[in-house]
């Protein structure tokens, strides 16, 4: 009896695993198909798609752009979620709670009210849309990512090791880089691979704050009106895909395993 | 600045919200002095532990170590070094970076800094162990590796907080002793807090024993155990028979108290700082009772019957009923010759008698 | 001198004065709140700076008026009287409230059992199933929704396959380009924002609290009902919010799926800023859809704390 019922619960997942998983998959298996109908049935298998896509200089541009943006927010928002992540560690202070909620808006708050409203201050301000702008707009969605990664991490160790280190004579300062620092790694990894993953797909705020250097998703964009080049466009989805997927596997396994080995020494 | 106030604590209160942590706490450290802060959990030993190093900042009051003031004096200002309750060893270190961790400062050259480290892991009994991972130790090795750490800094004074907490009865036994060595050897003033009586007695010089906030009492392990003060110390260091009652006479080193449950008690105990009718409590230690089986021909005595006993090996306790009296008379007897098996029927008739030196008188708690 | 007493007074206000323990680095080091919120700082005046500001900024601008290119700083009701003025603004702001709803139920009824699943079920290897469910959230929003525009397309992946192995004749023209192709693409997209929040608050249940339930002789459903569903209930909240909130404001999806009949509020607002321009109007739609998204909100908190103060 109870065994049947796991296997009714497990079946759905599995069922439910595959909803998510095949439309998705559908953009690499077409990306390989020799046509440029996205339509059964499938003809040759070609890498004709992937040729073309790395030949169109506007998208090696586009990569090299959206890179660009990736590696500074992810640096940045990273920086601002760990100074966040060690007050709500460290310090009991008053008013915890609301300035969490505060700073976890992004994560709520429609895209699109922020992407106006940041072109609204920009416009005001006679302030030209760049990759600098589209940069700052991602930092903002990523700093609440990037702060629960590095809570959940930094509350994972001992809070007398940082005490120990300024005990033993380091300033706040040093002891940060010789003690926290290194045992927040993989929590800093994961944070790190997140907000470069979110900046490298995000497509509504680079929608309105990017200028004529488009990221990735918005040359996508931009080439979806093109039932001609729809082809390349999945060879590059397809691309974007196995990389996010790769990335986010990896940051996970980091973070996972950094708690594992931490509570496995404290034992 | 003098020996006798090395570290000086001046009406010290920590409040967290509404909690009194502590409580216009004052007393005096003395240099060199294997120094205990005892108490049952919440009693504030902690917090003023951490209030020496520097981890948390008095509401009120002052700390001065070696005549410096420390109200200013950030953690990793401070000339002290804390063995923490979990050691707090870096496990990103080796055990040999672990120890060498705060010598960064010094800036010695590498040569004699392992010469350091390598005299510090001798000193522990570790020597050849500093390669190894933080992750490979056990309890009692990862107690050394923080004792370690700490000292080879050469502080003014070492704090330990609950320094054999984690670690099991046998090898806790074996620490006492040797931390007991080693500060004789090294000389510092050792601070600690235990929550465990047994440990403060055998380790410590002296014991300000904490309860809610305050300090209550501060003196040597003998003093505090035959001439405890109050009622809670007289309580918490051991066990002992407490017997209400009000003092009838009281002069010349002596004193009768008048109580409801045994009748008269005389007193020739060691504080004699009270007037006719106050409210005492008269104390007896349980291995001061001692139990016969006939009646004794002189002297004063209570009769009882046996309730329980329990065996603890080398010795027994014997619960001994007393008409007139709810809580049974705690006495403790050493198995010797087998003495305590003669205990161990019930209902048995017994004689309880003691000098008058052992019943100790004790002000009545406020509640 | 005073500066000195002042900060000392503050925090000892019994201590005999320290000369040391003045000045701005004594005050550091005696107020852990004043370290923290000196170490909180830079990250919130960012936020001020990046998020409130342009906010405050849009809900100015939605006062503005716009006429031809040229637009007015005088404060004016005028887009507000527009937008109740014109019942289509309304409708496809109902409508997108209505599909943000669907696609809320949708998520979170799809999202429980894996939930559950992934919480009770599996024994080992959680975090494999945990990266399985969730990786498919981190790839390219755009991917994904377009992913959809593939499958259900008139040409598309389902029709083509369909006519391939003979189920049907014709392609089907009902698949794609209305509301239910949009409720559909959007319960796709943000399904991990369901199942991560519902799967935390269900594994943070203490199991013995389900043994105790079976031991009091309740049944698997009705102890479900009784203990688990409740205890889950944080999650199932947070899961709503974090799915309803961002999909009102959406216009990809509708953009790529939805057609005309699926247009949502976020394609007018976007509209106003891009071909439409016209600023002003588009701020004040924006600015009715927040405050409609945040009354929506408080009505359902305060539905379910009434909830729950009945059941107790």
């Amino acid at each position: 009896m109870n065994k049947s019922k796991f296997g009714a619960l497990g079946v759905y997942t599995v069922l439910y695993l595959a909803f998510l998983y095949i439309p998705v998959l559908f953009i690499p298996l077409f990306s390989f198909n020799d046509s440029i109908y996205i339509a059964f049935p499938l003809k040759e298998f070609t890498l004709q798609h992937y040729v073309d896509m790395i030949e169109r200089k506007p998208l090696i541009n586009a990569l090299y752009n959206s890179l660009q943006v990736g590696f500074s927010v992810s640096v940045i928002s990273t920086i601002f979620g760990m100074l966040a992540a060690k007050t709500f560690t460290k310090y009991h202070i008053p008013g915890t709670k609301p300035l969490t909620a505060f700073i976890s808006i992004p994560l709520v708050i429609p895209l699109i009210i922020l992407g106006i409203s940041l072109l609204t201050v920009l416009k005001y301000f006679d302030i030209k849309l760049s990759l600098f702008t589209v940069g700052a707009a991602h930092t903002v969605i990523c700093i609440p990512f990037a702060m629960f990664v590095l809570i959940s991490r930094l509350e994972g160790f001992d809070k007398s090791m940082e005490e120990a280190a300024q005990d033993l004579g380091e300033t706040p300062w040093i002891t940060f880089w010789r003690v926290t620092f290194p045992l927040a790694m993989p929590g800093i990894i994961a944070s790190l691979l997140l907000c470069f993953t979110i900046s490298f797909d995000e497509f509504i705020l680079a929608f309105f704050l990017g200028s004529d250097q488009p990221t990735l998703p918005l040359y996508m964009w931009s080439q979806l009106r093109f039932p001609a080049k729809l082809p390349s466009v999945l060879a590059l989805g397809s691309v974007i895909f196995l990389t996010s997927f790769a990335v986010v596997c990896f940051a996970e396994w980091v973070r996972r395993r950094g708690v594992q080995t931490q509570t496995g020494a404290a034992i | 600045m003098s020996d006798e106030s090395f570290i000086s604590i001046k009406n010290i209160s920590k409040h967290f919200g509404n909690v009194r942590a502590c409580d216009d706490v004052s007393f005096d450290i003395r240099r060199g002095e294997f120094f205990a802060l005892l108490g049952p959990s919440g009693c504030g030993k902690t917090t003023l532990l951490r209030m020496l190093a520097g981890f948390e900042i008095p509401t009120m009051g002052e700390i001065f170590i070696d005549g410096q003031p420390m109200a200013a004096i950030p953690p990793y200002e401070r000339p002290v070094n804390m063995v923490f309750q979990s050691y707090a060893i870096f496990p990103h270190l080796t055990v040999a970076q672990n120890i060498g961790f705060g010598l960064r400062k010094d800036k010695l050259p590498k040569a004699e800094m392992d010469k350091k480290v390598d005299e510090a892991l001798e000193m522990i009994a570790m020597a050849g162990y500093g390669h190894r991972g933080a992750d490979e130790l056990s309890g009692g090795q990862r107690q050394r590796v923080a004792l370690a750490r700490a000292l080879i800094k050469k502080p003014k004074v070492l704090l330990l907080d609950e320094p054999l907490g984690a670690l099991d009865k046998k090898l806790r036994e074996q620490m006492q002793l040797e931390l007991r060595d080693l500060q004789r050897e090294v000389g510092i003033t050792f601070v600690f807090v235990t929550h465990d009586q047994e440990e403060a007695l055998t380790m410590s010089d002296r014991i300000a024993v904490m309860a809610a906030g305050k300090a209550l009492e501060i003196d040597s392990p003998v003093d505090l155990y035959e001439k405890p003060k109050t009622p809670f110390c007289a309580d918490f260091l051991g066990t002992m028979n407490f017997f209400e009652g009000s003092v009838d006479s009281i002069g010349g080193g002596e004193a009768v108290i008048k109580t409801a449950e045994v009748g008269s008690l005389k007193s020739k105990g060691p504080n004699m700082d009270f007037s006719t009718n106050d409210r005492v409590m008269a104390a007896i230690r349980p291995e001061n009772i001692e139990v016969a089986f006939e009646q004794p021909s002189s002297g004063s005595f209570i009769t009882g019957k046996v309730r329980a006993s329990a065996f603890l090996g080398d010795r027994a306790h014997v619960y001994i009923n007393v008409e007139g009296r709810k809580d049974p008379v705690l006495t403790a007897m050493q198995n010797m010759d087998g003495a305590a098996s003669q205990m161990s029927g019930q209902d048995h008739t017994v004689w309880l008698t003691w000098s008058d030196e052992a019943v100790i008188l004790l002000p009545q708690d406020a509640s | 001198m005073t500066s000195q007493s002042l900060t000392s007074d503050q925090s000892v206000p019994s201590a005999p004065s320290t000369s040391s323990g003045g000045g701005i680095r004594g005050f550091f080091i005696r107020s852990e709140n004043a370290r923290g919120y000196a170490l909180l700082a830079p990250t919130l005046i960012l936020l001020f700076l990046a998020m409130v500001i342009p906010v405050v900024m849009l809900v100015a601008r939605s006062f503005w008026t716009q006429s031809g290119m040229v637009q007015t700083a005088d404060f004016s009701f005028v887009n507000y009287e527009m937008f109740f003025a014109k019942p289509i603004y309304w409708a496809v702001l109902k409508k997108s409230l209505y599909i943000s709803g669907a696609v809320t139920i949708a998520t979170l009824l799809l999202a429980y059992p894996a939930a559950y699943f992934v919480a009770f079920k599996v024994k080992k290897n959680k975090l494999i199933w945990l990266i399985l469910i969730t990786v498919p959230f981190w790839t390219s929003y755009l991917l994904r929704v377009f992913a959809w525009k593939l499958m259900l397309g008139y040409n598309g992946v389902v029709n083509s396959g369909l006519i391939g192995i003979g189920i049907i004749d014709e392609p089907l023209g009902f698949l794609l380009h209305n509301v239910n192709a949009v409720v559909l693409t959007l319960a796709h997209a943000w399904a991990a924002f369901a199942i991560l929040p519902i799967y935390v608050s269900l594994e943070k249940i203490d199991k013995s609290l389900l043994e105790a339930a079976a031991d009091l002789g309740e049944g698997p459903i009705r102890s479900f009902i009784r203990v688990t569903l409740p205890l889950s209930m944080p999650g199932v909240i947070a899961a709503s919010l974090l799915v309803f909130i961002p999909t009102v404001g959406d216009y990809v999806t509708p953009k790529l799926v939805g057609g005309s009949g699926g247009i949502m509020i976020g394609n007018l607002v976007q509209n106003m800023f891009g071909r439409g321009n016209n600023w002003p109007m588009g701020s004040a739609i924006a600015v009715v859809m927040m405050i409609t998204i945040t009354l929506v909100v408080c009505v359902y908190l305060w539905l379910i704390s009434q909830a729950k103060k009945r059941s107790s």
